[in-house]
């Protein structure tokens, strides 16, 4: 997809996982909607979804993580179960930081 | 990060954003309107989001990583906003940018284009250039006074076909684009596999993640917006990128081998062109092309090599022609006949067919014809 594009969703991502980490940080848990929505995405990413823009991007994000897509399957359930324990924190903290990298390199390449 | 300091930096990012606004001409032509809505729109939501970010929830120390991360989108949405739509609009009153403007909503007409067109700025720092988004086509200052790499607008204009969402005119084209990364993704992978069993070298394997990656990312995309500006416009988006890569290419069967490549080889867009346009019954163009390429590539000696041939499967290029095809008259889309094409993309060919007749005389029949097209507030007509 075009660079601006590519910037567009990554960062609509980016603002999705930073919701979802407050959420999780947050101990009273009043409002998971952001984790569960972002959970129902990890889900889907085993699916090959070629058609969903946010979808294809987080495959691509998600390529040199160290966590197997099935993981990031169970994580998905756990998010949407509301289940989560403060253990996925990290994992979510490293996902939210190869975003940021992406947009910085992604907006760099259409020049803002 | 200390509080003060981010304090300091939401409170400039405020004073940007409220000058912004302040900025945005009053009485702008009606077609820049959905621009500046959408720009204001956009400086709203920025804001606000700097009033959050500065409220008691986020400036908990627990947050000081998201707040940072959101302090830097809000900084990266205003340059863009600040270099792309309020740049367009501040030029919106100079009537060489309403004529391109004119010329992109006529050209949606003849080609039947299913969305709204995108609002045409001179401010491009790289050739021509589509921020889907912000509605925005950025194109090169003097362009309004040349018409042989008109036809890569039509390659801009497919962009937006395959990154708005929720708009069932354009599926087809969006379900094209799922058709042929599925296919993409299973190629490499049985490619990798096949590597892996036969031993290939590390770096080959490699080199088939990240092509698997690039195509992914960008490659299915850009060849899809090349077949839908070959489809609308013919031999004519042939020739201009024949043209482009004489003035501007290098080896153009190269292929990514230490990171990732925005667009495809030269090459291998070429041979996707020519194919497109056998498919629509031009091969006896497509062959004056292929002549003129060949003879372009034998200047340097260049040809393609095996990595050239892994990472560009003819097939693949040949399955992305079709869908693309079946796409655009999904769309209802006007595919080019030759002969019979609208008066721009019928002025665009001809454009090329005279260059050819007289590349050293082409400057002035050229000014003669953009002075015609331009006249009387209407393009094409």
């Amino acid at each position: 997809m075009s660079a601006f594009t590519f910037y567009q969703q990554a960062r609509e991502l980016a603002v999705l996982v930073d919701n979802a980490l407050i959420e999780l940080k947050d101990e009273t848990r009043p409002d998971l909607r952001h984790s569960a929505e972002l959970g129902q995405m990890l889900i889907r990413l085993s699916g090959d979804d070629w058609n969903d823009l946010y979808i294809r991007i987080l495959a691509l994000v998600l390529r040199q993580s160290p966590l197997p897509n099935g993981r990031w399957g169970e994580l998905g359930n756990a998010l949407v179960s509301g289940t989560t324990t403060t253990e996925a924190i990290p994992f979510l903290e490293g996902l939210a930081r190869s975003l940021e990298r992406e947009q910085a390199d992604a907006a760099a390449r259409f020049g803002r | 990060m200390p509080d003060d300091h981010v304090a300091g930096i939401l409170d400039q990012l405020n004073e940007r954003a409220l000058a912004l606004l302040r900025h945005i001409p009053r009485d702008l032509p009606d077609e820049f309107n959905r621009l500046e809505q959408r720009c204001k729109d956009l400086i709203y939501g920025c804001i606000k989001e700097l009033e959050r970010l500065s409220g008691p929830t986020m400036r908990k120390p627990a947050y000081r990583e998201e707040r940072l991360r959101a302090l830097r989108r809000v900084v990266r949405d205003l340059d863009t906003l600040e270099n792309v739509g309020i740049a367009a609009l501040s030029r919106a009153k100079h009537d060489e940018d309403r004529v391109l403007n004119r010329l992109i909503s006529d050209l949606r007409r003849e080609i039947r284009y299913p969305l709204v067109a995108p609002t045409v700025s001179p401010f491009s720092r790289s050739y021509f250039h589509i921020y889907p988004e912000l509605g925005v086509l950025n194109v090169p200052l003097m362009e309004n006074r040349f018409l042989l790499h008109l036809p890569d607008l039509l390659h801009e204009l497919a962009h937006p076909l395959l990154s708005t969402i929720k708009e069932p005119q354009i599926e087809p084209f969006r379900r094209a684009l799922a058709l042929v990364s599925a296919r993409v993704d299973a190629h490499f992978r049985q490619e990798l596999l096949r590597a892996q069993r036969t031993h290939l070298p590390g770096a080959t394997r490699h080199y088939m993640e990240l092509w698997r990656y690039c195509w992914l990312r960008s490659w299915v995309e850009e060849l899809l917006c090349d077949l839908f500006a070959t489809f609308t416009t013919g031999a004519a988006y042939g020739w201009a990128h024949l043209h482009l890569y004489a003035k501007t290419g290098a080896d153009p069967y190269a292929v990514a081998k230490y990171g990732f490549h925005e667009h495809p080889a030269d090459g291998a867009r070429m041979s996707q062109i020519l194919t497109a346009l056998k498919l629509i019954g031009q091969s006896e163009k497509a062959e004056r092309i292929q002549a003129r390429w060949r003879e372009l590539c034998l200047v340097s000696n260049l040809s393609p090599d095996q990595d050239y041939r892994l990472c560009y499967p003819t097939d693949l290029l040949e399955y992305a022609a079709r869908q693309a095809l079946a796409a655009m008259s999904e769309m209802g889309t006007r595919v080019a006949v030759d002969g019979d094409d609208g008066p721009i993309i019928g002025l665009l060919n001809r454009a090329w067919e005279q260059f050819w007749l007289d590349p050293k005389g082409f400057s002035a029949w050229e000014a003669d014809q953009v002075s015609v097209m331009f006249s009387n507030g209407r393009t094409g007509t």
